[in-house]
């Protein structure tokens, strides 16, 4: 919304003394902040404008005007804010046009005054009207309409000017539309209405949509000579429902929307009505004035109890200031011994300020937050309950970067549905955006990974090597856990924490790669970070292998138990889809099941060091590569008690071996409560030979 | 040749050999010759074990003196080679250290991981929240019914879920105030806690606006809270991120869910409070919406507004690591581009 500076002097008396810039800093200070200051053209009178954002005075229907600011000013200049005086209108009683004005439903609109004028003649509105309108950014059309749109500027009042010759039997029904009835709006569109909608009404059509639009057929045009003016009050959530189920905002309803005071419907017919005679001297009443309306003014009495008021500002302000400060905002005052009674004004009383603690804002503003001195909170010690979960995240995040070397990515919870698509998820498991701010984000991320390949696609081009993680929410489409509302087995859709990395490398060169470094590269950080998290990890087969995974490079990730996550590599075929040039390998894992199970975990505790010494023996053989490390190390660490410890220290494949096999190197740790001899040892470990042979068909080889 | 003279040669021999010995490996060879374990000394010495008492005695002496010579010669002559050799090669002491590669936390984590810190210290908890959020939490226990026109003030995202009334119910947190009304209900009073966490707008994006950023939510909830301890904890909090003396200002502002409501503008990091750009030319930075909560909102999360006053604020974290690191792109932070997030 614009400002002008002239107008707002029209009622209050700025000092000379204070410059655009100091008022606006004022306003700023005290009001609401002042976005620009510019200062106009000597053509339109050397005013100065003032933008205020509208959104940051959605609460303060009495802002939307140069009165309700000049009030302000008045106030925290403390001057003399001019006051209106509302002369009644000179009714015509004897000879009067007779018009009729029906509301329905007064709980959708309260308030619908009207009045008849006759012998108006259109032509351009006065040039200090016109450079007023110019100067707050408003097209001048005609007298009658600029003097509409001046007095909503005026006092915040939206008004509807009628042409009276097009009204039929110059009957007014303020109804419910009817499903699918049609009106030719002012902007030439023919807007469907339906039942939710008010629209005000002649016997035949509608004539205006209530307080959003005026249609066509009753608009004022060159040749109009006579007029109804409607100034009117409407159920703002109406209005609001409309406006954006019609996708139509005008002016107009954006003041409706914010709970106007209906008192203002007669300050604004008053101003109206003589602007008109200003202009078009001819032009008189013929009509009775029509004033509908069932409303009480709910005019809001709030007892402040001052030494409350000075403990949640946290200082003591005088009363003496208080009472001026509230007065010249509007607000009646009687005291009370302590206690300040306070009316609100009818502007302010609508939504704005209902309860003590908007009377300590109005106070406290106005004073000046920068005249509060701070004082830090005396509050007993309380039990700190620090947030397991969350150190834990921090402690991963630290170990993924510092420790092995990822860097971490932020990405946005969308994705598209291409992406889901090309990487087969199941489709219906992801949330959908009903209003997606571009094409490539209507689904919301069932996984991490998917966006991490993004970053590699980023990536690929400058850097080499690529190593990427992120942690974060992942969301599906099926009641989670938390709450939803305040009623009993609402759930929110699931959403958890997880953490995933991508490795990408090199140039992939043929569509059957064998270079497995990466994935082990994988394997590697995810044994050290739960390591580093005090639990091991194992990798175990997937029953079921995702349709973008290397169908033979891909395994759960199992701690403490429990399956938390896996590792794969993207299938040649998936990357080609996705235009990614490097080899890629990437893990996911949920880190909330992997938070609990790392909570529930018992402390760690020191261990007793051993009083013998360990022996410790090599093992190695060859064995068909098709038998699985977590078999072959199960069947040796349950082979004998004195086995403490079993590691695999060297994979070998080759020729050499003949094909299929594998060589596995082995420590195997012997030990106990006493002193171990190398005979003893010996005699285990050729058993467990035998037994290897038997259960695994092993060769020892000769090197 | 009897055995003292077999010895004497032998010694001889060795000291002999040491004078021409310039190089390290030759001295090691002559080392294990000599002196090793089937070295020609040792033998000898070895041999001592086996002769008669008297022979043993004498010749045993004299073998351990010789073997003690032999040995602080060898030493002597290493020690003087490896003396000439450093000597004679030059160390470019300037050549670099090896740099050990390290992985990057992302920049929001980081400052993100400072203010937790910070908090932390003054006893405030760190809590999560949902992303995904009801309409309940995110605007209506919030003091924002439906139709409210303060919900224009923030964009909303809608899920495509609708519920009995056919109304879509389920949105992408516009705030991470959402969590305000779940902490009082899940841990009462008194109340201090922090959220950070990402929040979402349904904007266009450009360079300043991302319809994606993170927000750092603190509530604090206790009796005889005042407008004076918000300002005092504010103030603290901007002294700990901008480790100096901030210069600030307070104007009102408005949020249904606090009463009054304020903002905190901190002076332009970049102008120093001349006016620039990034300020919109006013010298001021705005920050830090906060407010005192309000009483409906209390009573959504089951507090007694009578007994207890309390206060919230929404720091804009992602705007305040543009601001420490001078970062003029805010779409950066979710572009996953590594050449960024190396930096820090
Ligand atoms: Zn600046």
């Amino acid at each position: 919304m614009y400002l002008s500076l002239n107008w707002l002097k029209d009622f209050v008396n700025i000092p000379e003394s204070i410059t655009p810039e100091e008022l606006g800093l004022k306003l700023t200070m005290h009001t609401v902040e002042i976005d620009k200051i510019k200062k106009q053209a000597e053509k339109l009178d050397n005013d100065v404008i003032f933008e205020v954002d509208n959104k940051s005075i959605t609460n303060r229907p009495d802002l939307w005007s140069h009165y309700g600011m000049a009030r302000e000013i008045a106030t925290f200049l403390n001057v003399k804010l001019k006051q209106i005086k509302s002369t009644p209108l000179p009714f015509l009683v004897k000879g009067a046009t007779k018009i009729n004005v029906k509301i329905e439903d007064f709980k959708l609109c309260q308030r619908y005054m009207a009045v008849a004028l006759d012998e108006i003649k259109i032509e351009d509105s006065p040039e200090w009207m016109q450079k007023r309108l110019i100067s707050v950014g408003m097209r001048p059309i005609n007298n009658i309409v600029d003097i509409t749109n001046y007095v909503m500027l005026e006092f915040g009042q939206p008004t509807h000017i009628f042409d009276l010759s097009k009204i039929f039997n110059k009957s007014i029904i303020i109804r419910n539309a009817k499903n699918n009835e049609i009106i030719k709006t002012l902007d030439k569109q023919d807007r469907k209405l339906d039942n939710s909608m008010l629209v005000i009404a002649d016997k035949e059509k509608p004539i205006a949509i209530a307080g959003i639009m005026g249609g066509v057929d009753s608009e004022v045009d060159n040749s109009t000579t006579s007029i109804l003016i409607e100034s009117a009050n409407f159920n703002p959530i109406l209005i609001r429902k409309t406006s954006q189920k019609l996708g139509l905002r005008s002016e107009a309803s954006i003041r409706f929307e914010k709970f106007l005071d209906p008192n203002l419907c007669e300050i604004a017919l008053v101003r109206i009505v003589e602007l008109i005679k200003e202009f078009c001297p001819k032009a008189k009443i013929i009509s009775e004035l029509k004033d509908e309306k069932k409303y009480s003014l709910n005019h809001n009495i709030i007892k402040l109890d001052l030494e409350w008021v000075n403990k949640i500002i946290g200082k003591k302000i005088k009363e003496k200031e208080i009472i001026k400060i509230l007065q010249n905002l509007g607000f009646g005052i009687k005291k009370n011994k302590n206690i300040l009674i306070v009316t609100v004004p009818s502007w302010r009383a609508t939504r704005d300020i209902t309860i003590a603690e908007d009377i300590v804002e109005e106070i406290v503003r106005i004073h000046g937050y920068n005249n509060i001195q701070s004082i830090m909170p005396k509050t007993e010690m309380g039990n700190l309950s620090n947030n397991q979960e969350h150190l834990l995240e921090r402690k991963i995040k630290n170990i993924l970067s510092l420790g092995a070397g990822l860097s971490e990515a932020h990405n946005y919870s969308f994705v598209s549905e291409e992406q889901i698509n090309k990487l087969g998820f199941e489709k219906s498991l992801a949330l959908k955006l009903v209003n997606p701010t571009v094409a490539h984000q209507t689904m919301l991320r069932t996984n991490l990974f998917m966006n991490l390949l993004e970053n590699v696609k980023c990536n690929q081009a400058m850097e080499e090597v690529i190593k990427i993680f992120e942690i974060g929410n992942i969301y599906i489409n099926k009641p989670g856990n938390i709450e939803k509302d305040n009623k009993i087995n609402n759930k929110l859709p699931y959403q958890e924490k997880h953490l995933a990395f991508v490795l990408a490398n090199q140039q992939i060169k043929t569509s059957i790669s064998n270079n497995n470094d990466l994935f082990q590269q994988a394997k590697n950080i995810i044994v050290y970070l739960l390591n580093y998290l005090n639990c091991t990890a194992n990798f175990v087969q997937a029953s079921l292998i995702p349709n973008w995974a290397d169908n033979k490079i891909y395994v759960n990730i199992e701690a403490l138990g429990k399956i938390i996550g896996w590792v794969g590599k993207l299938s040649f075929k998936t990357s080609s889809s996705l235009n990614i040039k490097k080899e890629i390998v990437t893990a996911e894992i949920n880190l909330q099941e992997l938070f609990s199970l790392l909570i529930n975990q018992p402390t760690l505790k020191y261990q007793e060091l051993p009083k013998f010494p360990p022996i410790i023996r090599d093992l190695a053989f060859v064995v068909d590569e098709k038998i699985l490390y977590n078999d072959i190390k199960q069947e040796i660490i349950n082979f004998n008690a004195l086995i403490k410890q079993v590691e695999l220290f060297d994979v070998y494949q080759g020729n050499k071996l003949g094909s299929s096999k594998k060589n596995l190197a082995w420590h195997l740790t012997y030990q106990t409560n006493r002193t171990l001899t190398s005979l003893e040892v010996d005699k285990i470990q050729a058993d467990l030979v035998e037994q290897l042979k038997k259960v695994f068909f092993i060769q020892i080889r000769d090197f | 040749m009897n055995m003292k003279d077999k010895l004497l040669q032998l010694k001889d021999q060795v000291l002999k050999q040491l004078v021409n010995t310039k190089d390290v490996s030759v001295l090691r060879n002559l080392e294990i010759k000599y002196l090793g374990r089937k070295g020609e000394l040792t033998k000898i010495l070895r041999s001592v074990v086996d002769m008669g008492d008297v022979e043993k005695k004498d010749i045993g002496k004299l073998a351990n003196n010789i073997k003690t010579e032999v040995i602080n010669k060898f030493a002597e002559v290493k020690n003087s080679i490896l003396t000439k050799t450093v000597n004679q090669s030059f160390v470019d002491v300037t050549l670099p250290g090896k740099i050990i590669d390290h992985g990057h936390l992302h920049p929001v984590t980081q400052v993100q991981n400072e203010l937790e810190d910070l908090f932390i210290s003054m006893g405030f908890m760190v809590l999560d929240g949902p992303e995904v959020e009801s309409d309940y939490y995110n605007f209506e226990a919030l003091n924002m019914p439906p139709y409210h026109p303060a919900r224009d003030m923030q964009d909303t995202f809608y899920l495509d879920h609708k519920n009995k009334e056919k109304k879509y119910d389920l949105v992408m947190r516009t705030h991470t105030s959402n969590v305000q009304v779940r902490a009082m209900q899940k841990y009462g009073v008194p109340l201090r806690c922090i959220v950070p966490g990402v929040v979402f707008r349904s904007e266009a994006t450009d360079a300043c606006h991302d319809h994606t950023f993170y927000q750092l939510e603190g509530l604090m909830i206790d009796k005889d809270i005042s407008i004076t301890n918000l300002i005092a904890v504010t103030k603290k909090v901007l002294n700990g991120i901008f480790k100096k003396e901030m210069e600030i200002r307070i104007r009102p502002g408005y949020f249904p869910f606090v009463e009054p409501a304020i903002e905190i503008d901190i002076k332009c990091t970049i102008c120093n409070g001349k006016k620039c750009s990034a300020c919109k030319n006013s010298g001021w930075l705005e920050l830090l919406p906060a407010g005192m909560v309000h009483p409906n909102v209390l009573k959504y999360g089951g507090i007694d507004s009578k007994k207890y006053s309390g206060f919230a604020f929404g720091l804009g974290l992602t705007r305040l690591v543009m601001m420490k690191y001078g970062i003029n792109d805010i779409r950066l932070f979710n572009s996953g581009d590594l050449r960024f997030l190396k930096q820090f």
